[in-house]
């Protein structure tokens, strides 16, 4: 259990800087995820974390203690690797031992917590096994139960599922929120799959280019994202972004959050437009659809449009949202945005 | 029941091309032809010579296992040889593996002047073998040698080097081994490379100390190569000869007679006991063999990481 408080932390390869003055605090118990598309630095930070790879300025505090020149094998943490980094040479038992055995743990209660750990992630028959002769899945479970056997106060993940295939992924998934359930220690959880991140997390903390751009809950940063990256990395597809006549800003509204062929009675953005594609996605379809101002995707579960039909999107004015030209949220006065967005429409 | 008619196929397309069953033998047959004149009559005839008394001249005069008798239980010179081979062999497999992982740890990071030292410790393998024996020899010159030079320099007791046969010996394999140390330091070097860098960073994470790191995750990983370069150093070691004949010629006495030194002296130089020396190659020979084979049986064995 531990709270990690990064302090105006800095990270540069040579003259590349990754990371510049960076502040975040992760809660004490929390399921964090960082997420990002890849080079934003969420490994970079995650791997200061670690220890392994360290800040090139500031602070890092673990409950409220400097642990910025702590060496990574003392700082009460335990990483799962992407690709699971287990030692080649040695048995999964000697792979789950090995920091026990350097922490100088007593035999007995070596041997006690490492079959315990191999049982809750189900390699107890595999302990004399060598990983090469362990399936990815397996390997997966040893990288997770040599974290675990450290019982450590902070567990950090660094896309520990990327190579698993879809099915298993879904499986272990589940059985990581399961184990957060369990352990109740603090997570830090890096991945570049939105969809992975709103399944996991209870904080999402988004990042692009070495910048933090949102920290916040999944259904927050789902429903109330702060500016156009956030709007645009997190959904599927993602949100629609229209700009808005006179340099005003834009206008951003969620694909699924768009009705075809409403009826007039209530206000929001509405338009007509000609589909362009049609995909089914089973219990739903997704539109490309047509419209004055540009390009937008709806999904709908009103399957009887084909391509090449006229239709009138809408979509409510509380599901609307609004970017100032920097791509920044617009919270405040937005009666006349409104009126901008719905000028042509009525 | 297609593949029989593929073959079946197969077969028509290839009469039709001209090609009989015999083919393959005429297309191997010159290269056969070579290696029957020059390595398999070479080999069968020395294990033919090895039983009987034949100087080059005179008439052959079958012997039978006499030859190895007096090889092994008359004349003692052999076993000295043998003992001299195992012990230089020992020598330079244990001192060249060794100085190739401690200079490869020291080198593993890749520096500007990391890859000149790497380089510079490269270079004596690309001169002859002869050249660097003069070389050393000169070296090691009780007079006129820089060696001495440098211990009176710093007033210490002088050696004897090549003329003691306490140390002769081991003179002549740091001369082996610095001539391929550099040779032995890039595989040892490529090798570490390979090394993920999780595992190493998931061994400090796991609070590994660097004794232990060493010991328990590099060594174990680096193995494979390790034992490609024992055998070779081994089998090369064992046929050691051009050293030794430049810098010592098997003496003094016969501290530093070898197999092949050994050989040579009674096939070329004391009245061409070849019948004799013969037995002693065949004793080399089987040395040999019984190496390669290890060599191929731990090769064929799968490594145990993917």
């Amino acid at each position: 259990m531990a709270e990690i408080r990064l302090e105006n932390v800095s990270k540069s390869f040579g003259s590349a800087k990754i990371i510049e003055h960076l502040n975040l605090t992760i809660q004490d118990g929390s399921f964090t995820v960082l997420l990002g598309p890849s080079g934003c630095g969420k490994t970079t930070l995650l791997r200061m974390i670690a220890g392994i790879g360290p800040a090139t300025s500031g602070k890092i505090y673990m409950d409220g203690e400097d642990i910025s020149d702590v060496p990574p094998g003392k700082r009460n943490v335990a990483m799962v690797f992407q690709n699971y980094a287990i030692y080649p040479t040695m048995s999964v038992r000697e792979n789950i031992e090995f920091c026990l055995k350097n922490n100088k743990v007593p035999k007995k209660e070596r041997t006690e917590r490492v079959e315990r750990v191999a049982e809750t992630v189900g390699l107890k028959e595999y302990l004399g096994r060598r990983p090469s002769e362990l399936s990815g899945g397996q390997r997966q479970r040893v990288a997770l139960a040599r974290a675990m056997v450290k019982e450590p106060a902070v567990f950090l993940m660094d896309e520990p599922l990327s190579n698993l295939d879809a099915k298993l992924r879904l499986a272990m998934r589940s059985e990581l929120i399961q184990l957060h359930e369990q352990l109740k220690t603090t997570f830090i959880y890096v991945t570049h799959d939105q969809m992975e991140s709103m399944a996991m997390a209870d904080q999402i903390v988004l990042m692009d280019q070495g910048t933090i751009m949102q920290q916040a809950a999944p259904e927050v940063i789902y429903h109330d994202p702060d500016n156009i990256f956030t709007a645009q990395f997190i959904g599927m597809p993602p949100a629609n972004i229209l700009e808005l006549p006179g340099q005003a800003g834009s206008i951003g509204f969620r694909p699924e959050r768009v009705k075809l062929n409403a009826g007039r009675e209530k206000t929001g953005f509405r338009r007509r437009g000609k589909i362009l594609t049609r995909e089914l996605l089973g219990a739903e379809v997704q539109y490309k659809i047509q419209i004055p101002e540009g390009v937008v995707m709806v999904r709908s579960q009103e399957l009887s449009f084909r391509a090449g039909d006229m239709a009138e999107i809408f979509s409510d004015r509380e599901d609307l949202y609004f970017f100032d030209c920097q791509g920044k949220r617009i919270r405040k006065d937005m009666a006349r945005l409104l009126e901008l967005a719905e000028g042509r429409a009525v | 029941m297609s593949r029989m008619k593929k073959e079946e196929r197969n077969e028509n397309a290839e009469k039709k091309r001209g090609v009989s069953r015999f083919t393959p033998y005429a297309l191997i047959g010159p290269a056969m032809a070579l290696m029957a004149v020059f390595v398999f009559y070479p080999l069968a005839d020395l294990v033919y010579l090895s039983f009987f008394d034949y100087n080059l001249i005179g008439k052959k005069k079958f012997a039978g296992l006499g030859n190895y008798k007096v090889l092994f239980f008359v004349k003692t010179d052999f076993w000295e040889a043998l003992s001299n081979t195992a012990v230089y062999t020992g020598t330079v497999v244990v001192l060249s593996l060794l100085l190739a992982v401690l200079f490869a740890m020291w080198l593993e990071r890749d520096s500007l002047v990391n890859r000149f030292l790497q380089k510079s410790m490269f270079t004596p393998y690309l001169i002859s073998m002869v050249s660097c024996a003069y070389i050393w020899s000169w070296m090691y010159n009780d007079d006129s040698g820089i060696l001495n030079a440098m211990l009176a320099m710093f007033g210490l007791p002088l050696s004897r080097w090549l003329n003691d046969s306490h140390i002769a010996l081991f003179c002549v394999a740091a001369v082996a081994v610095w001539k391929s140390l550099g040779y032995y330091l890039i595989i040892v070097l490529a090798s570490v490379r390979t090394i993920p860098p999780e595992i190493l960073e998931a061994a400090e994470l796991d609070n590994t100390s660097p004794v232990r790191k060493f010991f328990r995750i590099t060594l174990p990983m680096i193995s494979p190569q390790l034992f490609f370069l024992l055998i070779t150093i081994t089998i090369s070691s064992f046929k050691v000869f051009d050293t030794i004949q430049v810098m010592t010629g098997g003496g003094p006495g016969n501290a530093t007679d070898v197999l092949v030194t050994y050989i040579y002296r009674y096939a070329f130089e004391m009245n061409a006991r070849v019948g004799y020396a013969s037995a002693a190659g065949t004793v080399l020979l089987v040395i040999l063999m019984i190496l390669t084979f290890v060599y191929f049986r731990m090769l064929g064995r799968k490594v145990y990481y993917q």
